[in-house]
């Protein structure tokens, strides 16, 4: 029984952390740049969340993730408009992953200033302490419910990605950038929409996340490292690669959080570590 | 090798930095001290990310590698402090070479973010070890007993001429051959490498030489502040500062760092006495930095030197 219970929570877990690491796939695939703000729009994407709650408490569970999500989309585009679209300009890629850790640092002493260091959860009255039962099974409906929307996500985007016009104009963007241009792609605007989408998706997952724990204007560099680890470990451009190494090292994590409750996202790192130093001992990395 | 110019350098920076450390008042010295650690921070991060176009966003883990070496030995063995400082160096510099054969796999950014968590697991270990005091962290007891006298007066000596020896150091090691090839992989590591360059052993050489650099900074940081906490030394802060610094005041030149720490220690201070918080000192630090990398991405110092060259020169060539 508590291995079950066990495997559900990494499930979900994983699923949370599959979908940041999908943002930041996203954005690092069509984009070429490691979004290191990416952890900060999570966290504001969870601050969205509380301060909607906190002004309307009755407000539907779909709004307040709408919500989040398009204040998360508005100000990923703002940012891709005004600073990153410049920097990628230049022929070093590393100017505009810069650029990004720039504005990291900026959106989370603006978060700190605005809402105080403290932690913060997400008040979701009784969901949180509901359970739903499958044949003699008793599971959290709100692990649950997380585990649904996620994968929704997950079915979402594979969708707008591998069936949509737009998602054609990204993965034609995504391979031959020049070649896309010529066939009158606007790129400047698929750059954006991309923008939009993955830091929207970082807003899902911040709202997600602060229901199971809290948040602080700190957590963004945590978040950032799961995601960054998601995606190497993923692959880029693989939405079930990320799907895949989200379920890893959310497993870890609940799994080693049982053995040892104090230990942070020790644990998660060390796993990615350890396959790291196993795929440059292999030769296998790219 | 060495010119005659720079023997008067260092004999001059010598003689400042003795000079300073036996007449400044003990306040402004603790102030120069973290000048002089960050530039120096912020100098061996640039030589890496700069010269040898290894970017990393995981340096604050040998600055709390090496204060907490430095702490360990000094406590626990009857080695005079400030050998022990320059033993922490070495044992750093060697403990880096398997840390860089590993993390090289990994290129640019993947390179940069796996430092992250290098640094962030080696933050959270610490703070688990209990024999390095846990969370808690340590106090600086060389030998058992408590540091006596003024530690900051000393550790400016060494900072200041560590400062100038750097400097002067690299700009020796640039006219080696390593140091050409160093400057030739700055330009463009596909021609260097074209040319006869051994890429991955030079990265390997920049990367061991500025964890050693980096953990010697760190150490003597530390030695000033009397006490470590993981939380402290391994903090992301480092990273930023020698970030933004090298950013803002030039990538890839000997000058940039020193321009840049002047600026941020400059705002910082005009700031704090001004009444504004940290978190809004931030704030402008990193729209400078962002307004800087997308005007001149490599930095005030390269956009500026040849404008105020050609200020001198034209300056000089009207009085003739």
């Amino acid at each position: 029984m508590m291995m079950i219970e066990l495997l559900f929570q990494g499930l979900t877990l994983g699923g949370l952390y599959g979908m940041i690491g999908v943002g930041l796939a996203l954005s690092f695939g069509i984009l070429r740049v490691v979004n290191l703000a990416q952890g900060e729009l999570i966290t504001i994407g969870a601050f969205l969340a509380v301060g909607m709650i906190s002004l309307f408490p009755a407000l539907p569970l779909a709004l307040v993730l709408a919500g989040a999500f398009l204040g998360c989309a508005a100000l990923g585009v703002a940012m891709q408009a005004l600073a990153v679209e410049r920097a990628m300009a230049f022929r070093d890629p590393m100017v505009a992953m810069l650029v990004t850790f720039g504005l990291a640092v900026i959106l989370r002493n603006a978060l700190v200033e605005s809402v105080g260091a403290n932690l913060r959860g997400l008040d979701i009255g009784g969901l949180g302490q509901a359970r739903v039962t499958f044949g003699g099974l008793s599971l959290g409906l709100l692990p649950l419910l997380t585990l649904g929307i996620a994968l929704l996500s997950f079915g979402g985007l594979a969708l707008l990605i591998f069936r949509t016009r737009f998602g054609r104009q990204v993965r034609a963007l995504s391979d031959r950038p020049e070649i896309a241009e010529l066939m009158g792609i606007r790129i400047r605007r698929v750059h954006a929409q991309v923008a939009a989408l993955s830091a929207g998706l970082a807003a899902l997952a911040g709202v997600l996340l602060a229901m199971r724990a809290s948040v602080s204007p700190f957590s963004g560099v945590a978040h950032l490292l799961i995601a960054f680890e998601v995606v190497v470990l993923g692959g880029i451009g693989s939405i079930r690669g990320a799907l895949g190494a989200g379920l890893l090292l959310g497993m870890t994590q609940v799994v080693s959080a049982r053995f040892d409750g104090n230990a942070g996202l020790l644990y998660v790192h060390l796993v990615f570590f350890v396959i790291l130093v196993l795929r440059a001992i292999s030769g296998r990395l790219s | 090798m060495i010119r005659i110019s720079e023997l008067l350098v260092l004999a001059a920076g010598l003689m400042a930095a003795i000079l300073g450390a036996l007449f400044i008042d003990s306040g402004l010295l603790f102030l120069l001290c973290e000048v002089l650690v960050i530039f120096l921070l912020a100098q061996m991060w640039n030589l890496l990310a700069g010269f040898s176009g290894q970017m990393s966003l995981g340096h604050q883990a040998f600055v709390g590698l090496g204060a907490y070496t430095l702490f360990y030995i000094a406590n626990h063995t009857a080695i005079p402090l400030w050998l022990v400082l320059a033993l922490v160096p070495c044992l750093i510099g060697l403990l880096a070479i398997p840390l860089g054969l590993v993390m090289f796999h990994l290129k640019q950014a993947y390179f940069a973010v796996g430092m992250w968590v290098v640094a962030e697991i080696l933050m959270q270990l610490t703070a688990k070890a209990q024999w390095l005091g846990g969370t808690s962290g340590m106090t600086l007891r060389p030998g058992g007993t408590m540091l006596s006298g003024e530690p900051e007066r000393p550790a400016f000596a060494i900072a200041a001429f560590g400062a100038v020896a750097l400097v002067v150091a690299l700009r020796v090691f640039l006219r080696t051959r390593l140091g050409l090839a160093t400057l030739a992989l700055r330009e463009n590591e596909a021609a260097a490498a074209s040319a006869g360059v051994d890429v991955k052993r030079l990265h390997l050489i920049l990367f061991c030489l500025t964890a050693a650099g980096t953990s010697a900074a760190g150490g003597l940081y530390y030695i000033t502040s009397l006490y470590i906490t993981p939380q402290d030394a391994f903090q992301i802060n480092w990273m930023i500062t020698m970030m933004f610094v090298t950013v803002i005041g030039g990538l890839g030149t000997l000058t940039g760092p020193a321009l840049g720490t002047i600026i941020l220690i400059g705002a910082r201070e005009a700031m704090t006495a001004a009444g504004y918080s940290g978190g809004q000192y931030w704030i402008v630090m990193g729209a400078a930095a962002v307004i800087v990398l997308l005007l001149a991405p490599r930095g005030l110092w390269p956009a500026l030197a040849p404008r105020i060259r050609a200020a001198f020169t034209t300056s000089t060539k009207s009085k003739a």
